[in-house]
């Protein structure tokens, strides 16, 4: 007689539940979800750091006085839309002289060889703030600053900020769609295998349901592991990118300049919450589904 | 002096569905406290169907159903567990959870149905087993029991939350003829201690030999042995 032909003694549990594969996709899903979180973010520090590198020139009348040039910087200075680093308003005046090099290192021509007096001006550099940095927002100042008494121009590259503008937008359109079609592909993910892994639970389900078990007495264990999945998943997929967020800062020098660590983390320690949400929702609404249905349908 | 108690059951001009189409209609009958009743009909005349319209399985909306003190009509999803814990029911076609032992089987019912005390739980499990007379399978598996005893589990299931009325849809349908006898003893002695039982059954030999109310289906309607009398065989299609 062959082996083959012993009973099995080792019979599979009913409905045995695929622990593995439900973490291994939660895990994959968090993780896509997470990296793309931490993209980002740094994506979104960038075109920040684009947006404050923008310079608006205030050009100061050749005939003003210190006083009132003090009195312009004092206004400045209380702008809202003033960038602050370090809390310091980056306003920085430029004399007439000091002018005078710059014009003659970017134009390499010594004007002054032929006129007798300095013909440019003094001037302030402005940075603004990247909540300020549309064209309207940057025209309205503009007028604003050109209204006070003293000043002969206000300057800004418009052509480059329109682009820069424009390709911030662009960028931002399609990371955001791409972030929207990768958090509707992970959470239908998990929502598909927790409810293929209930589907090997539904007759144990319906027997629960038979012998006269609450709604809520058969949903319970089944939303508890699945929510408890969720957030181990979402820990290790936090941990996972976690690694890989510190090996990145490390290696890429520029990424440090970013100086978006602590937002990452923040970011990561969401993955596990995520988690824990959708493995509830998930479950709850299958565990919903099957207990809606007869036997019939289960087969 | 009549008996002053509620019938267990009580049906009025009821008509039961199948996926919307009607199986039996103008059904009236009432199942008294400690009764034992037959219900026989044809393979598809609605046997099945009725029990588990009584036991909330399916669907019931026209005219009125009353068991153990539930209306069926517009039963509340919330208020059917509470129904199926005072029914017993031998299902026909949800037998042993093969996966695990007999007393885990027994077990897996009393804690979907509320119990919570493992001392209560043990000395229950203990009368249930030794009613059916399987004190020492306990730990056995479902597979490694004869299909009489296997019934008899089945039957100890059916009572855990102590029942006033067992439905049960061919307890002894795949049976040996000896075996089923003795599933038909183990009945019998449930109903002496109290508690009433409805049983479809196909076996022709058990109304002769243990004389009881017949309720038959024909032609979609239902005949009474205890208002009319009529002839109990049928012809299988
Ligand atoms: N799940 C179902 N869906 C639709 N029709 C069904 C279903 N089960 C049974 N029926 C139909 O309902 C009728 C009664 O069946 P059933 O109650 O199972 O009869 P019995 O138990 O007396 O053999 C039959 O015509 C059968 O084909
Ligand atoms: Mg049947």
């Amino acid at each position: 007689m062959s082996d083959s032909l012993k009973p099995s003694l080792r019979k599979k549990k009913l409905g045995s539940y695929p622990y593995f594969t439900v973490m291994l996709s939660i895990t994959l899903a968090l993780f896509v979800i997470g990296l793309f979180s931490l993209i980002f973010i740094h994506a979104q520090k960038l075109s920040q750091i684009a947006q404050e590198n923008i310079e608006v020139n205030v050009i100061l009348d050749k005939t003003i006085q210190e006083n009132q040039r003090k009195s312009i910087e004092k206004i400045l200075l209380a702008q809202p839309y003033i960038l602050k680093l370090n809390n310091t308003p980056q306003v920085k005046y430029i004399n007439a002289e000091e002018a005078k090099k710059i014009f003659i290192k970017n134009h390499g021509d010594d004007f002054t060889r032929v006129l007798q007096d300095n013909p440019i001006h003094a001037f302030f550099i402005l940075r603004i703030q990247h909540q300020y940095s549309d064209s309207s927002s940057l025209s309205n100042i503009a007028a604003q600053i050109e209204k006070l008494d003293g000043i002969k121009e206000v300057y800004y590259w418009e052509d480059l900020i329109t682009k820069v503008n424009k390709n911030i937008k662009i960028i931002s359109i399609a990371l955001g769609s791409f972030a929207i079609i990768l958090l509707v592909a992970s959470v239908l993910l998990i929502n598909n295998t927790i409810k293929l892994a209930l589907y090997s639970q539904r007759f144990l389900i319906r027997s629960m349901q038979l012998v006269g078990a609450t709604k809520g007495f058969i949903q319970k264990p089944f939303i508890v592991r699945a929510c408890l999945q969720g957030l181990m998943s979402g820990a290790f997929a936090g941990a996972l990118l976690f690694g890989l967020l510190n090996f990145a800062y490390r290696e890429i020098i520029y990424l440090a300049d970013l100086n978006e660590f602590e937002s990452s983390i923040i970011a990561l320690c969401i993955l596990p919450v995520a988690g824990a949400i959708i493995g509830l929702l998930s479950s709850l609404r299958a565990v919903t589904k099957y207990l809606n249905m007869s036997l019939d349908e289960l087969y | 002096m009549e008996f002053s108690s509620e019938p267990i059951i009580s049906v009025k001009d009821a008509i039961i569905y199948q996926d919307e189409i009607p199986v039996l209609e103008k059904l009236n009958f009432n199942i008294n406290k400690g009764e034992f009743v037959y219900l026989i009909g044809k393979t598809g005349s609605g046997k099945s169907s009725l029990l588990k319209t009584l036991y909330a399985d399916l669907p019931f909306n026209h005219g009125e159903i009353n068991i153990v003190n539930h209306h069926l009509k517009n039963i509340k999803k919330k208020d059917i567990p509470f129904l199926r814990r005072k029914i017993g029911v031998i299902f026909q076609d949800f037998q042993l959870l093969y996966d695990r032992s007999v007393a885990e089987n027994l077990i897996f019912v009393m804690k979907a149905t509320g119990w919570k005390d493992n001392a209560k739980i043990k000395s229950r499990l203990a009368d249930v087993l030794m009613r059916v007379g399987l004190s020492s399978s306990g730990n056995k598996m479902p597979h490694q029991l004869s299909g009489g005893e296997q019934q008899r589990v089945v039957v100890a299931r059916a009572l855990i939350n102590e029942p006033a009325i067992l439905l049960a849809d061919e307890p002894t349908g795949n049976l040996d003829p000896e075996i089923a006898e003795e599933i038909m003893n183990l009945f019998k002695e449930i109903n002496k201690s109290g508690t009433a039982i409805f049983m479809a059954t196909h076996n022709h030999i058990f109304l002769n030999k243990h004389p009881a109310r017949v309720l038959k289906i024909e032609n979609g309607k239902m005949l009474d042995s205890s208002k009319e009398i009529f002839s109990f065989s049928f012809k299988y299609v």
